[in-house]
């Protein structure tokens, strides 16, 4: 087992290597630096991230904006205008496979996504018209939050829901998938959908507000919250991704914070990462490689504070 | 939550949520092509820019309201009429990838109510209306 360890040492040794790298860079502002050795290193960097996303169980986007924000040289609308694309890109590649296979409910994703949609549209308009700082700051709060939870928080495979709300009855949010692990049929119901809908109202705001992917609070609420089985959790997280995102996505382009030079690099980098990072699912110990995200995300949510308060510009 | 050893039937939902699947799964690799391609002509320099890489790499440091003033770059939709232009024509799939769950959702709104699901035909067209409402450029903020 030593050489997975190693290898998920390495991808994000080298994560952290380009982070510093353009960091250096970047704080130097050295006027004769080629350009396009930072839509490179944009590619090289989400590359990596998403290797190293897959096996930590978390989106692409959750770690781009936190990452590229603090040590690539461009101003933050921009790259929470990118993030919001790089978790869109993301979540509409997955999203169609994973309805196919009943991972993910468009009928649980429809009523939460309505409401995370709107609010986003809100979060995105808010966002753009907070100073750079706050922002900066804010983000670094919210990204030591995403590490906390990271740290505390529990799964529940089955959860059982003896009956449903009225709402989720009304709307008839059940469904079954086989569960390709033991090739079972399983089916499921949820509860507590206005207390999701009214948590799902508040994921929208970040998600439009920070250009972030929201699976890390998606997830929890269907799972833990609503009482969805993980699996269906997980997928429907990205079908609800898919629809806010789009939301938010218009506002940045609208406002002209969407430059295809920092999102394509982005979204390629981030979609070819990911590929492998799939493949190397079960090769990688998925603990060794979360343990280094979540230290990955410390660094930058420690930085992006540091910014904000101008100790380490 | 129940399990069963018995095999899933596709039942009506499965088949209006298969059809969306097959819509979304079109449209996102025909804005992922589209990006590339128009990335491609971007950084190669096949056709012009209105803001060439290396001016836009002297400028990706501001916030984005000074940006806009300084390069002097379009808002809402103006972009469209720019397409001609590499660095704008990025924008077309970067449009389709934003815009393609609109009519996707649609789609599915007559066979909801065929079957008499009014609840599901109603969420489609409100997400579909809060994605054209943002699309459309009328909401916008400022520094």
């Amino acid at each position: 087992m030593g050489q997975p360890r190693w290898a998920g040492w390495a991808a994000g040794c080298a994560l952290m290597l380009v982070c510093v790298g353009a960091q250096a860079a970047g704080s130097g502002v050295d006027p004769g630096t080629p350009w396009w050795v930072w839509p490179l290193a944009l590619f090289f960097a989400c590359f990596l991230m998403g290797i190293v996303a897959v096996p930590a169980g978390i989106g692409g986007g959750t770690l781009f904006v936190p990452i590229v924000g603090s040590f690539f040289p461009f101003h933050l609308d921009f790259v929470r205008g990118a993030g919001l694309l790089v978790a869109l890109a993301s979540a509409l590649a997955a999203g169609p496979v994973l309805l196919r296979s009943g991972l993910a409910s468009l009928r649980l994703a429809l009523p939460l996504a309505v409401l995370a949609s709107a609010s986003s549209i809100g979060g995105a308009l808010l966002g753009l018209a907070m100073p750079a700082r706050l922002v900066q700051g804010l983000l670094g709060g919210l990204v030591l939050a995403i590490v906390a939870l990271m740290l505390v928080s529990r799964k529940s495979e089955f959860p059982q829901v003896d009956k449903p709300d009225a709402l989720s009855h009304a709307l008839r949010l059940h469904g079954v998938f086989v569960d390709g692990a033991t090739g079972r049929t399983v089916s499921w119901q949820v509860h507590r959908t206005p207390a999701g809908m009214a948590l799902f109202l508040g994921i929208g705001v970040l998600a439009g507000m920070f250009g972030i992917g929201a699976g890390w609070a998606n997830v929890p609420v269907l799972n833990l919250l609503m009482g969805a089985p993980v699996k269906v959790a997980a997928g429907t997280s990205g079908v609800v991704l898919s629809l806010v995102d789009s939301s938010a996505a218009w506002v940045y382009l609208n406002q002209g914070a969407v430059l295809p030079m920092i999102a394509v690099p982005s979204i390629v980098g981030m979609m070819a990462g990911a590929r492998i990072g799939a493949r190397l699912l079960n090769v990688l110990r998925a603990s060794v490689v979360r343990r280094l995200v979540i230290g990955v995300l410390l660094f930058a949510g420690t930085r992006a504070l540091l910014k904000a308060l101008a100790i380490w510009p | 939550m129940n399990t069963s050893a018995q095999a899933v039937r596709p039942d009506e939902q499965d088949a209006a949520q298969l059809r969306y699947a097959g819509l979304l799964d079109r449209l996102t690799w025909i804005g992922l092509a589209l990006l590339i391609c128009s990335f491609a002509l971007y950084v190669s320099g096949w056709l012009p820019s209105r803001l060439p890489p290396q001016r836009l790499a002297e400028l990706w440091g501001l916030p984005v309201s000074e940006f806009v003033a300084r390069a002097d770059m379009p808002t809402g939709w103006a972009w469209l009429g720019m397409a001609h232009r590499a660095d704008m024509s990025g924008l077309v799939g970067i449009a389709v990838l934003a815009g393609c769950s609109v009519p996707c959702l649609l789609a599915l709104v007559p066979s909801y109510l065929r079957r008499g699901d009014r609840a599901m035909a109603w969420l489609c067209l409100a997400e579909a209306v809060v994605v054209v409402v943002a699309a459309s450029g009328l909401i916008h903020a400022g520094h």
